[in-house]
């Protein structure tokens, strides 16, 4: 078996992690009292966490390879296996998302007060998603995760979301699938061109031609752009975060956004390396747009969930850019930058849930001298929103370092403009804490502010930990993905020599594509 | 006389399954004479004579084994759907227990009686060999649901819709029989592997019969399964029909129709077949196209489903079109899912509609909350429909889908995935109905807890199936071997 | 981390300030008071037995940062940003606010970082740290209007900040090193990337440098500061600008220029200005002039006496700040007009704030001649007569109105009768100690002399430099006396400059009109037009683009389809003959078929 390090431990961790999560899911099914459900689900996550982390004890970093790798043959019929492993880049996000997780419940604890069992089961149903998506080594697999999110996601928003919820549940659910089924075709497609299996690492060595290649990653583009979300479908984006309780905002911002940018890492850039380094440019225009066009709208936001989903356009466009600079820094920046931005943002709307419990307004205007009457509140928001502008010394500033840095070796032009968009970064952020913060007390909904308990306070508090943890440490993940990003990097430099290849020709090529469906229709 | 001359005993043996449900039946109608009219008694007779056929199917299935020179041919396909068509009718008779008194109609044994012989028309279609017995079976089929549609005399929607049904069936049959006539001029011949010689050695009368015959052929099909433009029926009917009579007729028939369909081209017409393929190819665009979008806008719960049935037998015909062992058994299994998704969600809608409303959408807001394991089931159904993974449906999609892309129809998936994206909005519309809305007039559920039981049995079957589909793949697979 | 930078010879001064600030809140009463004034002292102590050479370095990811690489130049601003900041912490030692501490203390933490920073990395991390702390300094006055230029102050200092990361990013990319190192930029525009690199370091200097018209932020933040903030901040932000110039781009021609109208600049406008603070807000952007102008000229005499006079300007300039901000303590205004006859009441602050004129002023005997003239005499000696005479003519304005304006107005002229006394004993302490630098320094200037980074044999007081000074002072002072009359103030808000009597000097109006429009309709607006505009009116657009265009077209593509969805179900009439004629249709469609079929 090469290329993978078979489970060494002596039971499947990887496993256990991803289904421990559903197996409460289930129990919680048969529970009755509204308090023993909320423990249990709190129960179940710590216990994910803790069963994780001796992933991060044994994990090897000297390898690229798989590891803890688990085998069994699934669906014979179709020469499907349940295969799950990790490396470098996907080890991290587990532990974000079990982090995250026990952040949902807790934060959920009071603000939940309706379908409270179904609210949990929901809960737990994503996070073995979660898990899933981020160990299968299966596309099969992966796709069954992919979807499995869309699903509870969308009850956690209709059921339990704001005003406009069902608007925005639809829509997300719709703007999802709409990608994902598209990304099927290219499965489907991938299965029949490369020797008829699903296996990711298997697929991964095969040489496919070049059109094709175009056309699957253009197929597996439609549902991770999407995901992403980047310009201009990202409009799911700041409905869906806006309707959705906390936890969920929490959800789809730290996790789900992360899915895209992970798919591409993982499936676009080892199996379509030609067609990836065609559209390295309009990729890097593509991200660069996002970034400054969603930091301007951002500016523009009245309401503060809004404004920061709107922020998470503009910050994943950093982690595209990141990405398709496709070199060392601009990767393991990209990757850095996704757990901040899980990290930050997730903070954020942990802050924002928070504000809400107490006045039930979202809306900036309804705020303002929190600096008095909440000085706790204060301070935690204070530390996040100066890391979310990146100062140095906190978790973001590594990650926009190392992507602008791998921005300047990709294209100069471009690196330019992303600086600008760090610039549009700040004046959101500042102009949202000056206006919540600082600005005069406002008469209207401040009565009710009361500040911070101690179960919100020790929601907030392991955050604030990571993010001055990765500040100043941020080797602690970054010494994870060295192996596997340059091993990836690898792969996509042996892979057809790029000179031979411009950006005109593929243009050329897709348009002689669209003609030919023209005629066909 | 000897009647040896005119079959043998392996004919007769053949044909137990048929025979031991039309005893049933008659035995079930002599009870109702008897005034022994209570209905577990009956119930327990048919399920008993279902039984038994199934057992005797399972028992005497052969192997491309031929009865009555030519007439019926038994293999593992026709297997299949006996079974099939045996486990729907039992489910339709325990799912109907208490509906029609529901309904206001005093309960008769002319129900489960209709039921079978339908089964046993289903059973002779797909078990033919020749032309006329699959007229055979569809006559005796259609008659039955002609009467099953209009079963309830005093709901005047249920007699329109069983006129509507007879007249519009009477003219599609029309069709078939000529269809069947024209192939019988072109070849010279009803059966079908008379047919393949003749297709095969070039001894055909005339191509434009054969082709004309063919057609018109496809036109009956078309109009049982509901193939767009035939389809107009369906959601009329569908409405009127009592509800447990909705689930068999969206299921059993299309089962039916499918599986002759699929014999007839796979066997005798299979040198025909390619140059048959765009007319499928439209008929599957067109038809899940119109159903699923005229989906969108259905205010009641039966004519939605009624529609999203058009839209799947859409996909069934990407099935036909391709043809070949993996179509043929993602075909068997999108039968077997779809029949067991529709047959529950159409007993919940049972379950759930009173009098007057329980039909219209916006009538389960709040179900949810009222009747949780009820809810959970219709959203496992309505997903499975949809095709979300981890359910049945999603598998079944797969396999057509996949089958569809090795052969290169990579438009038509696409097209098909994008109809799957429409359909998920509607199906949605229940599942926020159900969770989202606030409530606004509960249903009282006519709580049985064998329904609800077999109801929940199905809905785990969906997840299972969508977890671990392999068994099911490999029954079908094994059945898709014989067709050839 | 912090186990590296502390070792035996060398204590990085910062530390005192960012790990001592953190126990301030904690602290009350009269023991945080002495807390925080040992905290100073052990800043400055650390400096004084502090061997020269490199600690501090830390291996971070990919990179070598040190955070303490110690020169004469580096030593000698850490002297003095240490002494500042006792001065300082005793100023505001009375302030109940612990906030104001707390950012005043990562401010001053924050500068000395950028001084012994050796590495363009750590330098940006101290860069913002700076910004950040400071910005708190404006918004604790907690006026609405100081929110507001404490927000615009940040917007300019984070991207002033960004391009300065963007060129150490692009230097960094180029060279491969992120040690700061000497990259002079030559001529006005970049030509290759390196200079590109280069010219975007200094732009982002000189934001900080207060170079007009990126310097707005500077006369717009200080006078809404707090009163103690104010003078924290006219010590700190400039100069460090300044120390870094001298450290990457000493020698750059361009910024002779820059230095020379800044230098003019700030002096017209201090003319045209009646706010105090905002008047020496003026003064140091004038101040700051001569400082970068010596940068430019790069030779080691120019060197010395940047540093010598950034070392003096920092005392004088916060003494005038917090002469008038103790005017404005106790009188609650800085408005000249508004002012007038305190001598009565504040004998004490006046003489103060009238030493701290002189030595603006570069008064014999004073700090500010002394150091001065050594830059002016570099000129001098580099021939550049146009920019010596620039200056001279700087330093005449300089006197008219910091050594004479403030003194009239706001101790002689016109008594207001206001109710004033002097203010608190702290306040009152540091004055005292500033003084007597200022006097100190220009008399015994030998030691300051000694602390330069360059070896100076330079004799201030000779006949003739003193001569030629006190001759440009006195004219100036015969002239004020001259034009008293003419330059009565009005009151005025500083947008309107209107405050030359309507019968004023003519000649004198015809061009200070146009200026004062310039000043106060665009350098005074720019952020407007560099910030505000581009960033707000963009964002409206783009907003409605997100919101009628692209979310539209989604929302649009579900109605159309719904719409098409009704259209299909008209088509289902419910008329059996329909559905017969439809499946007729259907039937003569095959039958065509056929016919192409065979």
């Amino acid at each position: 078996m090469e290329g993978i390090i078979i489970n060494n431990l002596d039971y499947p961790v990887l496993t256990v992690c991803a289904f421990l999560p559903l197996a409460g899911a289930l129990i919680i099914i048969f529970m009755r009292r509204d308090s023993l459900i909320r423990w249990l689900a709190l129960g179940t996550t710590v216990a994910t966490l803790i069963v994780s982390l001796p992933i991060y004890k044994h994990f090897d970093k000297t390898t690229f390879k798989m590891q803890f790798v688990e085998i069994h043959s699934w669906i014979p019929a179709w020469n499907i296996d349940y295969k799950v492993g990790v490396d470098g880049i996907s080890v991290l996000f587990i532990i974000l998302v079990a982090v995250l997780s026990i952040l949902c419940v807790t934060v959920s604890w009071k603000a939940i007060q309706t379908k409270i069992k179904a609210f949990y089961i929901s809960l737990l149903i994503m996070e073995t998603a979660m898990i899933g998506i981020f160990v299968s080594l299966n596309i099969f697999l992966f796709y069954l995760f992919w979807e499995l999110t869309l699903i509870p996601m969308f009850l956690l928003i209709g059921i339990w979301g704001g005003q406009n919820r069902i608007y925005a549940a639809v829509k997300f659910v719709l703007f999802m699938l709409a990608g994902s089924v598209i990304m099927l075709v290219g499965i489907i497609v991938l299965y029949h061109a490369g020797g008829r299996t699903f296996d990711l690492l298997e697929l991964s060595r095969v040489i496919y031609p070049a059109k094709l290649q175009l056309w699957l990653f253009l197929a597996f583009f439609a549902a991770f752009a999407v995901k992403m979300p980047m310009f201009p479908i990202h409009t799911w984006l700041p409905d869906a975060h806006t309707e959705a309780p906390t936890a969920g905002s929490v959800i789809l911002a730290g996790v789900l956004l992360k899915m895209g940018a992970y798919g591409f890492l993982r499936f676009s850039f080892p199996m379509f390396p030609y067609a990836v380094k065609v559209l390295f440019i309009p990729l890097l225009i593509l991200s660069v747009t996002a970034i400054i066009y969603g930091a301007y709208v951002t500016l523009m936001q009245k309401d503060m969930k809004k404004l920061i989903a709107y922020s998470s356009v503009s910050h994943m466009g950093f982690v595209t850019l990141g990405l398709f600079t496709l070199n060392q820094n601009g990767i393991e920046g990209g990757i850095l930058q996704m757990i901040n931005h899980g990290i930050i943002t997730g903070a954020l709307f942990l802050c924002i849930g928070m504000l809400y419990e107490r006045t039930h307004s979202r809306m900036i205007e309804d705020y303002g001298g929190l600096s008095k009457t909440a000085p706790v509140f204060t301070v935690f928001f204070t530390i996040f929103t100066l890391a979310a502008i990146g100062l140095p010394g906190m978790n973001a500033f590594i990650g926009e370092f190392l992507i602008i840095s791998g921005a300047f070796k990709a294209n100069m032009i471009i690196a330019v403009f992303s600086i600008l968009g760090v610039i549009l970064g700040v004046t959101y952020m500042v102009w949202l804490y000056y206006r919540v913060v600082l600005n005069e007390i406002n008469s209207g909904s401040q009565s009710e502010i009361f500040d911070l308990d101690w179960r919100e306070t020790a929601t907030l508090v392991p955050l604030v930990l990571l993010v001055l943890l990765i500040g100043v440490q941020p080797d602690l993940l970054l010494s994870y993905m060295h192996v596997s990003v340059e091993h990836l990097l690898e792969q996509l430099h042996n892979a057809l020599h790029p000179e031979s290849v411009l950006f005109k020709e593929s243009v050329e090529s897709i348009a002689q594509y669209i003609k030919a469906l023209f005629k066909w229709v | 006389m000897d009647l040896s001359q005119f079959f043998t005993t392996a004919d007769l043996i053949g044909i137990v399954p048929e025979t031991i449900l039309t005893v049933t039946a008659l035995s079930v109608l002599t009870l109702e004479m008897a005034r022994v009219s209570r209905p577990w008694i009956i119930l327990s007779v048919a399920v008993l004579g279902l039984l038994l056929s199934a057992a005797a199917a399972f028992i005497t299935s052969g192997n491309n084994q031929i009865l009555f020179g030519g007439m019926l041919k038994l293999n593992q396909i026709s297997l299949f759907f006996d079974m099939l068509y045996i486990s729907i009718g039992l489910i339709t008779l325990i799912f109907s227990q208490g509906y029609l008194e529901k309904r206001g109609s005093k309960s008769r044994g002319e129900y489960p009686v209709l039921i079978l012989f339908a089964v046993i028309g289903m059973m002779l279609m797909t078990r033919a060999n020749d032309l006329v017995i699959v007229f055979l079976g569809l006559e005796l089929l259609s008659i039955s649901l002609y009467v099953l549609v209009g079963f309830l005399r005093h709901d005047n929607l249920s007699n329109e819709s069983g006129l509507k049904y007879l007249l519009l069936g009477a003219f599609a049959t029309g069709f078939f029989l000529f269809g069947a006539a024209f192939t019988y001029g072109a070849t010279g011949t009803t059966n079908y592997d008379g047919i393949l010689l003749a297709i095969a050695n070039d001894n055909i009368l005339s191509k434009i019969y054969l082709v004309l015959g063919i057609g018109l052929l496809l036109i009956g099909f078309a109009f049982k399964v509901a193939l767009v433009p035939f389809h107009m029926w369906s959601p009329d009917v569908y409405q009127g029909a009592p509800t447990t009579v909705t689930g068999f007729l969206c299921t059993a028939p299309k089962a039916a129709g499918f599986g002759a369909l699929l014999i007839l081209f796979n066997n005798p017409l299979a040198d025909m077949h390619y140059q048959w393929q765009d007319i499928f190819w439209l008929l599957a665009v067109l038809t899940m196209t119109v159903g699923n979008v005229t989906a969108l806008v259905q205010s009641n719960v039966k004519r939605m489903l009624a529609f999203s049935s058009i839209s799947h037998a859409g996909f069934l015909v990407m099935g036909i079109l391709v043809l070949n062992v993996s179509s043929i058994s993602a075909v068997l299994f999108y039968l077997v899912t779809y029949s067991v998704i529709n047959l529950g969600s159409f007993a919940i809608v049972s379950a759930v509609e009173g009098e007057e409303n329980g039909l219209k959408f916006k009538d389960y807001r709040g179900l949810g909350l009222r009747y949780p394991w009820l809810a959970a089931a219709m959203t496992i159904f309505m997903i499975s429909l949809a095709g979300f993974p981890p359910t049945a449906g999603f598998v079944a999609k797969y396999g057509l889908f996949s089958a569809a892309i090795a052969e290169g129809y990579i438009w038509l998936v696409v097209i098909a995935v994008l109809n799957t994206l429409i359909s998920v909005y509607y199906y949605l519309r229940l599942v926020i109905n159900m969770y989202m809305k606030e409530e606004e007039n509960a249903l009282i559920s006519s709580f049985n807890i064998i329904v609800i039981g077999l109801i929940w049995i199905m809905a785990a079957m969906m997840i299972i199936l969508g977890i671990i589909p392999g068994f099911l793949l490999e029954i079908t697979a094994e059945a898709a071997n014989f067709t050839s | 981390m912090i186990s590296e930078i502390f070792n035996i010879q060398f204590f990085h001064p910062s530390i005192f300030y960012i790990l001592g600030g953190l126990l301030i809140p904690v602290l009350r009463g009269k023991v945080k008071q002495g807390y925080m004034l040992t905290v100073s002292v052990l800043a400055f102590i650390s400096v004084i037995n502090m061997p020269l050479g490199n600690y501090g370095v830390y291996e971070f990811l990919s990179w070598k940062l040190t955070f303490g690489e110690v020169d004469k130049l580096s030593k000698v601003f850490a002297y003095i940003f240490t002494i500042m900041g006792i001065i300082g912490v005793i100023y505001s030692i009375h302030v109940k606010r612990d906030g104001e501490h707390f950012a005043a203390f990562y401010y001053v933490g924050g500068s000395l970082g950028v001084i012994f920073a050796g590495d363009f990395l750590s330098l940006f991390l101290f860069w913002e740290m700076m910004a950040f702390s400071s910005v708190f300094l404006v918004w604790f006055r907690k006026s609405p209007s100081s929110v507001d230029s404490g927000f615009r102050y940040l917007l300019w200092h984070v991207a002033g900040g960004l391009i300065l990361l963007a060129g150490i990013i692009l230097q960094y990319s180029v060279s491969g090193d992120l040690s700061i190192q000497y990259l002079p930029f030559h001529g006005w525009w970049p030509t290759d990337l390196q200079s590109l690199a280069s010219y975007l370091i200094i732009i982002g200097f000189i934001v900080n440098a207060a170079v007009p018209p990126l310097g707005a932020w500077l006369p717009d933040a200080y006078p809404a500061a707090t009163v103690t903030g104010a003078v924290f901040m006219s010590a700190f932000t400039t100069k460090t600008a300044v120390y870094a110039l001298i450290r990457v781009s000493a020698g750059s021609e361009m910024l002779i220029i820059l230095g020379v109208i800044m230098a003019i600049y700030g002096v017209v406008y201090a003319v045209l200005e009646n706010d105090a603070r905002r008047l020496l807000a003026y003064h140091i952007i004038s101040q700051v002039g001569y400082m970068v102008a010596g940068v430019g000229l790069g030779t080691q005499m120019a060197i010395n006496g940047v540093v010598a006079h950034a070392f003096c300007h920092i005392l004088y300039k916060s003494l005038l700040f917090m002469g008038t901000g103790s005017v404005l303590y106790v009188t609650g205004t800085a408005k000249l007009t508004k002012l007038g006859g305190l001598y009565k009441t504040m004998p004490r602050t006046m003489i103060y704030t009238i030493i701290g004129g002189l030595s603006i002023s570069a008064f014999p005997l004073f700090s500010g001649f002394v150091s001065k003239s050594i830059t002016v005499a570099a000129f001098g000696e580099a021939h550049l007569t146009w920019a010596f005479l620039a200056l001279m003519l700087a330093s005449a304005g300089t006197f008219l109105h910091t050594g004479l304006k403030i003194p009239y107005f706001i101790w002689f002229g016109k008594d207001q009768g206001i109710k004033a006394k002097e203010p608190p004993w702290n306040m009152e302490l540091a004055m005292v100690i500033c003084s007597l630098f200022c006097i100190g320094l220009g008399i015994f200037y030998k030691p300051l002399y000694a602390l330069l980074p360059y070896p100076l044999h330079f004799e201030p007081y000779t006949a003739y430099h003193t001569w030629e000074t006190l001759q440009v002072l006195l004219f100036t002072q015969l002239g004020f006396f001259l034009l008293l009359k003419k330059l009565w103030c009005k009151d005025t808000i500083s947008v309107d400059t209107d405050w030359f009597p309507r019968k004023g000097v003519k000649v004198f109006m015809r061009f200070t009109k146009p200026l004062a429009n310039l000043e106060y309709k665009f350098i005074g607006e720019i952020y407007e037009y560099i910030i505000q505009k581009p960033i707000m009116g963009v964002a409206k657009i783009f907003k409605t683009i997100d919101t009628v265009i692209v979310d539209g077209a989604f929302n649009g593509l579900g109605q159309l389809t719904l719409a098409l969805s009704r259209k299909m179900q008209k088509t289902q009439s419910g008329q059996i003959q329909h559905y017969a004629m439809l499946m007729v249709a259907g039937f003569i469609a095959l039958v065509i078929f056929v016919m192409v079929l065979s």
